[in-house]
C-alpha cells in the first residue's frame, strides 16, 4: 500500500491539520505521522476519531502520500492544494494584511 | 434602498442569538458535527479546503456605503483583509473561524445584513440587474419585486428543505444583465398590449452538470399574483423534485422530465388553489415597498458639465475608461460607473478591505452612498454626476480600481476553484490570472471587443463556463489539471449553452489554446462582429481546425 497521513479540519477555526506522532495536530503536513501499513493507518484513524469525539477536529480521513526525502507529499491535486495552497497570492492584499495584522 | 422594519430587525437579531447558541453547543459538545452541519449551512458557513468560508447575502446586489464599510471591517477583523464577490452578487470570506461566526453575524445585523439562506437547499439570494433603477432602457425598478421575494422567501416554513438549492433572478430590461434564463426561476418584467407591466416567468434554467436554458411557462403574470404563482411553482417542485439523487434534484430536471407543458399544467392546477387566497400582494404593500426604491432627487446638469466634455476630448486615458466602464444613465447628466475587480493578473472578484473602504467613500461622495455588486464579480456606482467622473476616475486610479476592461476578455468570471473550494477538481484562479496577463495589452483587448470568458474549476459550474463566449472547465486527469474549452455560450437575453470544442488542454497549453481561438476570430470576423457573432455565423469548425489540425 502507499503511505498515508491523516488530515482533518480543526473545529474552532476550520484550518486543515495533520495528525502528528505525538497525537497532536499540525498545520504543516511536514510534521505529520506517516503510516506504511494498513494497521498503522487504522490505528491513526482511530486516534483521529478520538480527537474528533473530543471536539478538536472535524471529519478526519486518510490521505495517500509519496515520500520525498521522508517529506510526505499528497498524491491528488486536491490534497496537494489542501496541504500547500492556496497557490495564489490573494491579491495585493497579502502584504497589506500583514501590515494590519 | 430598503431599510429594515421591526420584523426584519427582530428576525435577524433572533437568528444571530440562535446561531450563537448553536455554535456554543457545538463547541461544548452538546451538538455533534452531524447535528451541527445543517445548522451552520443555514447560516452560510461552509467548511472548505483550508478554513470555514462565510457567504454573506447582498440582497439583489445593492449595498449602502455603511454596509460596504462593514464588509471591509469584517475582512480586516475576522479574515485576512479581503473578500471575494461572487456570481450571485454575494461576498465570501475565505478564512473565518467558527468561534467568530456569531460575532460576524452580529456585526452584519447591525447594518441590516445577514447570511441566512446563502447555503442549504433553500431559496437563495434573489439576484437582479446591477443597473436596476438607473438603466436607461428598463421598464421599472426590479428591486421592488426582489425585496418582496426576499421577504416572502426568508425562513418560509414550507421551503426550508427543498430537494435542492433554488435561485431566482429578476430583470426589467430588454438587455438581460441578470442571466435570468439560467436560473431556477427567471422573472422578466414585460409590458403587455394594454401597456401594463407584469412578469414573464421562466423556469428550469441552470448550469451545473446538466446545463439548461429556462423555459417560459407564463408570458404575462399580473403583478398582484407574483407570490401566489411563485408559491405554486415552489410547491410543485418541493413535492415532485427528486430527492434520491442530488445531481437530478434541481427544478430543471423536473421541468425537463415532465415537459414544459405538463409542468405548467401542474403549476396552474396548484395556482388555482392559491390564487386570491395565498400570499397575494395587496397594492398598498407593493406601494410601501416601492417607496423605498423611489428615484433620488437628481440635479440638472450644471455649468461644469462642459468641463467633462472637455476632459473627454483632451485626456485619452479618461476617455478610454469612460468608453469601457461608464454606461448611459436614465437621467441626463448622470452616469453608471463600473468598477472592475479584474486588474491585470488579479483574482477575479477579490477586493481588499482598503479597496472596499475607498469604494464606500467614493460612493458616499459621488454616488448617493449606493453601490451595486454585479454577477460579473465587479462593482457599480449607479448614480454619478457626469461632472464628477473625472475626479472620481483619478481617485479610482490611486486605488488600482480604474482598469478599463468591462466586458473585455480580461473581465473574467472565475470560481474560487481548487485554491479554496472543497468540491473543485482543478484550479481556476491561476488560469484566469495567466489569461489576464497574456491579454494585458488593453489596446488589443479593445480591438477584440466584447468577449466573455468564464472559468469553472469543476462541473458544478460556479464560474458559469457553459455560458461564456469562451468557457473553460477544469478537470482532473490522473491527478493532473486539464481544461476543456467550450465556445458559443451566452448568458444574455439570447442565452445559449456553449459546446465543447474538442479534447482538453493541459494547464501549460490552455492559455495558448485560448489565444488560438481568439486569433481565429480575428482572422474570420467581418466588420464590427463581436466574437459571439462570428462564432454564430461560422460555427465551431474553423476554431476546431485551428486548435487541433496543426498538432
Amino acid at each position: 500500500m502507499s503511505h498515508q497521513v491523516v488530515t482533518a479540519s480543526r473545529l474552532r477555526d476550520g484550518r486543515a491539520v495533520y495528525l502528528t506522532a505525538g497525537k497532536t495536530w499540525s498545520e504543516k503536513i511536514a510534521g505529520s505521522l506517516v503510516a506504511a501499513t494498513e494497521d498503522d493507518s487504522n490505528a491513526m484513524l482511530a486516534d483521529a476519531q478520538e480527537a474528533a469525539d473530543a471536539r478538536i477536529v472535524v471529519d478526519p480521513y486518510l490521505v495517500d502520500v509519496t515520500l520525498d526525502d521522508a517529506l510526505p507529499t499528497p498524491v491528488t491535486m486536491r490534497e496537494k492544494m489542501r496541504a500547500t495552497g492556496p497557490s495564489v497570492t490573494y491579491s495585493a492584499t497579502q502584504s497589506e494584511y500583514r501590515q494590519v495584522a | 434602498m430598503y431599510s429594515y422594519d421591526q420584523y426584519d430587525t427582530q428576525l435577524v437579531n433572533e437568528r444571530v442569538a440562535q446561531f450563537r447558541d448553536q455554535v456554543q453547543r457545538r463547541l461544548d459538545g452538546r451538538l455533534s458535527e452531524e447535528e451541527f452541519r445543517p445548522l451552520r449551512l443555514l447560516n452560510g458557513l461552509y467548511l472548505q479546503l483550508h478554513a470555514y468560508m462565510l457567504r454573506v447575502a447582498v440582497p439583489y446586489g445593492t449595498l449602502s456605503s455603511a454596509q460596504l464599510r462593514m464588509l471591509a471591517q469584517i475582512a480586516r477583523r475576522y479574515d485576512r483583509g479581503y473578500g471575494h464577490f461572487t456570481t450571485r452578487q454575494n461576498i465570501q470570506y475565505n478564512w473565518t473561524k467558527l468561534e467568530d461566526a456569531p460575532d460576524i453575524l452580529a456585526d452584519l445585523a447591525s447594518v441590516e445584513m445577514h447570511a441566512i439562506q446563502t447555503s442549504g437547499n433553500t431559496i437563495r439570494n434573489t439576484t437582479s440587474d446591477p443597473y436596476a433603477g438607473v438603466a436607461a432602457e428598463e421598464l421599472e425598478d426590479p428591486r421592488v419585486y426582489c425585496e418582496i421575494i426576499r421577504q416572502w422567501s426568508t425562513l418560509h416554513p414550507e421551503f426550508t428543505f427543498l430537494p435542492r438549492k433554488f435561485k431566482i433572478a429578476v430583470t426589467a430590461s430588454p438587455n438581460d444583465r441578470a442571466a435570468v434564463k439560467v436560473h431556477d426561476i427567471g422573472i422578466a418584467i414585460r409590458k403587455n398590449a394594454e401597456g401594463e407591466t407584469g412578469f414573464e416567468i421562466l423556469v428550469g434554467g441552470g448550469l451545473g452538470r446538466t446545463p439548461m436554458v429556462g423555459k417560459t411557462i407564463r408570458d404575462f403574470l399580473p403583478k398582484e399574483h407574483l407570490l401566489s404563482y411563485l408559491e405554486a411553482i415552489l410547491r410543485v417542485y418541493n413535492l415532485n423534485g427528486r430527492r434520491d439523487n442530488k445531481y437530478k434534484a434541481r427544478i430543471k430536471i423536473l421541468v425537463h422530465d415532465l415537459g414544459t407543458d405538463a409542468f405548467r399544467e401542474q403549476v396552474d392546477a396548484e395556482w388555482e388553489n392559491l390564487r386570491g387566497k395565498g400570499p397575494e400582494l395587496p397594492p398598498a404593500e407593493m406601494e410601501r415597498i416601492r417607496a423605498f426604491f423611489a428615484p433620488p432627487e437628481y440635479e440638472k446638469p450644471g455649468s461644469n458639465h462642459q468641463d467633462y466634455i472637455e476632459k473627454l476630448r483632451t485626456n485619452a486615458g479618461f476617455a478610454e475608461w469612460v468608453r469601457a466602464n461608464v454606461v448611459e444613465h436614465k437621467q441626463n447628466g448622470y452616469a453608471i460607473v463600473n468598477i472592475s475587480l479584474k486588474p491585470e493578473g488579479g483574482i477575479p472578484g477579490d477586493a481588499t478591505a482598503v479597496q472596499m473602504d475607498s469604494v464606500a467613500d467614493l460612493a458616499e461622495k459621488y454616488s448617493m452612498a449606493e453601490i451595486r455588486v454585479t454577477h460579473q464579480q465587479n462593482l457599480v456606482l449607479p448614480n454619478v454626476r457626469q461632472a464628477d467622473l473625472f475626479v472620481m476616475w483619478e481617485e479610482l486610479r490611486n486605488q488600482g480600481l480604474a482598469t478599463n476592461n468591462i466586458g473585455l476578455i480580461s473581465d473574467i468570471i472565475a470560481c474560487p476553484g481548487l485554491d479554496y473550494c472543497g468540491l473543485a477538481t482543478a484550479r481556476s484562479i491561476p488560469v484566469a490570472q495567466r489569461i489576464s496577463t497574456r491579454f494585458a495589452d488593453l489596446k488589443r483587448q479593445h480591438d477584440l471587443g466584447e468577449l466573455q470568458l468564464k472559468i469553472s474549476g469543476c462541473i458544478n459550474a460556479c464560474g458559469h463556463h457553459h455560458v461564456g463566449h469562451i468557457g473553460i472547465l477544469g478537470v482532473d486527469r490522473n491527478n493532473e489539471e486539464y481544461y476543456q474549452i467550450t465556445l458559443g455560450g451566452r448568458a444574455d437575453e439570447n442565452a445559449a449553452i456553449g459546446k465543447i470544442i474538442g479534447r482538453a488542454f493541459s494547464s501549460d497549453d490552455v492559455v495558448d489554446a485560448v489565444e488560438t481561438v481568439v486569433n481565429t476570430y480575428v482572422d474570420q470576423r467581418q466588420d464590427d462582429e463581436r466574437f459571439i457573432d462570428t462564432y454564430e455565423r461560422i460555427g465551431p469548425k474553423p476554431f476546431k481546425e485551428a486548435l487541433y489540425d496543426a498538432a
